[in-house]
């Protein structure tokens, strides 16, 4: 009886099957010995820039420095010895700023953003050195310039100290699309009480950022400004 | 001989075989067949009874530094502000009869971003281990003695050396072990060094205000491994990511052409 049923067939093949199956099986738990979670994660490091963006504001038109052709007290066009006009971006590339509300250059119109890009996480001031002139002669003066700051709150003026403003938040960039932070805004109520008549007043802008962790060493400072 | 001798041998051989299978597989250890890893959004691994795919940091298909920094630099005192950290918890789930899991953590970066400044540092702690893994640089200089007297190759060779353990020791004081239901948290530490990125960000300095937007990546292979506690086992599961990672990194660089 027992011989015949080892003979059949069906149940060698039976036989033949779990084998295979339990092999399959076997091997397949074996596999799972050294299971691990194995991911590929990518870092990034980028640097950023930041540039001031200078320009005029009449009513609702921007208008750039280098397109502001200035004039004398009776509207005539400025020339120089060439015979081409002057205009209110200097071959220094400082800013010329008029103390007539009347002209394009007019200090109360003159604002400021700045534009940056890139990634990482910086600190941003901005330094304005100023060049004062009566009648050509330069010219020392006291006073700071009363700008108007945009969101005020934000930014720390240390002039008396380096001539910069720091903006006090971190400013994270975000890759290759370009953003803007407003500074100096147009004010036609600028007070210019403190600056003497028929000055001249020409201005450089830079802007300066730092990563968060460096400004120690490349600013050389142990703490920032507005930090008690 | 025959043809019932010939059926009668067929017929051992098969009871035979099957006795080898099931005596080989009697002889692994009975926690192999339990372990297995699952990921939820909190970053914990469970190791339990089936496979599945997870991913370490979801959602974050780019982690970004927000600045590079340089472990040896002692006047670099705002280290932690820029580093990248990273905590896994992993556990033991197995239920089923109570065996013990060696665990291993294996960081491979990738290409070059060892050559362009990138760095680790790994601890795994028990989560009833009251003692803190170090986090801030400070705590990194102690643990590591590093001074204004430390040299670079001195730092890097105690560095190394200690993420050598946590990814392949045998030795019975550095392994790590997790009983069934033990929990233990795996705390990454990641950075990179300022001056070794400049070259690769094409002489662009990334710490202050550059001329262009130099973009510098760091692929980096991140595996918890967990094994049944034998050092053959050990090696086996190395030997197996060495491959998967031979195997990823030819992917990526046919990708790049």
């Amino acid at each position: 009886m027992k011989k015949k049923f080892i003979e059949d067939k069906k149940f060698r093949l039976i036989v033949m099957l779990l084998v295979t199956v339990f092999i399959v099986t076997s091997f397949s738990f074996a596999w799972f010995i050294m299971r691990a979670t194995d991911e590929t994660q990518n870092f990034s490091v980028a640097n950023f820039q930041a540039e001031p963006y200078c320009y005029f504001k009449n009513g609702e038109n921007e208008v750039l420095p280098e397109n502001i052709e200035l004039t004398d007290e009776k509207g005539n066009p400025i020339t120089d010895e060439e015979g081409n006009a002057v205009v209110a971006l200097d071959d220094n590339g400082l800013i010329v700023l008029s103390t007539n509300p009347g002209d394009d250059n007019y200090i109360g119109n003159f604002c400021v953003d700045v534009k940056y890009k890139g990634d990482g996480a910086g600190y941003l001031r901005v330094k304005m050195v100023h060049e004062y002139s009566i009648n050509g002669m330069s010219n020392q003066h006291p006073a700071n310039v009363p700008y108007k700051i945009a969101d005020e709150g934000d930014w720390h003026d240390n002039r008396g100290d380096d001539y910069c403003y720091y903006y006090k938040n971190e400013l994270d960039a975000d890759g290759d699309a370009e953003q803007t932070l407003s500074f100096i805004t147009a004010n036609n109520d600028i007070d210019l009480g403190a600056l003497a008549d028929g000055i001249v007043i020409k201005v450089a802008v830079e802007t300066d950022m730092v990563q968060i962790n460096r400004y120690p060493q490349i600013w050389g400072m142990g703490k920032l400004p507005w930090e008690p | 001989m025959s043809t019932a001798k010939k059926r009668t041998v067929k017929y051992v051989a098969f009871v035979a075989s099957l006795i080898i299978v099931i005596s080989y597989f009697s002889l692994l250890s009975p926690t192999s067949a339990y372990f297995y890893k699952t990921e939820t959004k909190s970053t914990t691994i469970t190791f339990e009874m089936f496979d599945v795919k997870q991913t370490l940091f979801e959602n974050e298909n780019v982690l970004k530094f927000k600045g590079a920094t340089k472990i040896c630099d002692t006047n670099e005192t705002l280290f932690d502000d820029v580093t990248i950290v990273k905590e896994i918890t992993v556990k033991n789930n197995n239920r089923v009869n109570g065996a013990d899991a060696r665990i291993l953590v294996d960081i491979k970066p990738l290409e070059k971003s060892v050559e362009n400044g990138f760095r680790y540092v790994a601890f795994i702690k028990k989560s009833t281990d009251t003692t803190e893994s170090p986090k801030t640089k400070a705590e990194l200089a102690e643990k590591f003695g590093i001074d204004e007297n430390s040299s670079k190759e001195d730092i890097e060779t105690k560095i190394d050396a200690h993420n050598e353990k946590l990814r392949s020791s045998n030795e019975d004081e550095d392994k790590f072990i997790l009983a069934p239901g033990e929990e233990a948290t795996v705390r990454i530490i990641f950075w990179v060094e300022y001056d070794e990125v400049q070259n690769a960000a094409g002489g662009e300095s990334v710490w202050q205000n550059a001329g262009s937007i130099a973009n510098v990546e760091f692929p980096c292979q991140i595996s918890i491994i967990a094994t049944q506690d034998n050092d053959g086992a050990v090696e086996d599961a190395l030997t197996e990511k060495e491959t998967t990672t031979q195997e990823t990194t030819v992917e990526e660089t046919s990708e790049n052409q």
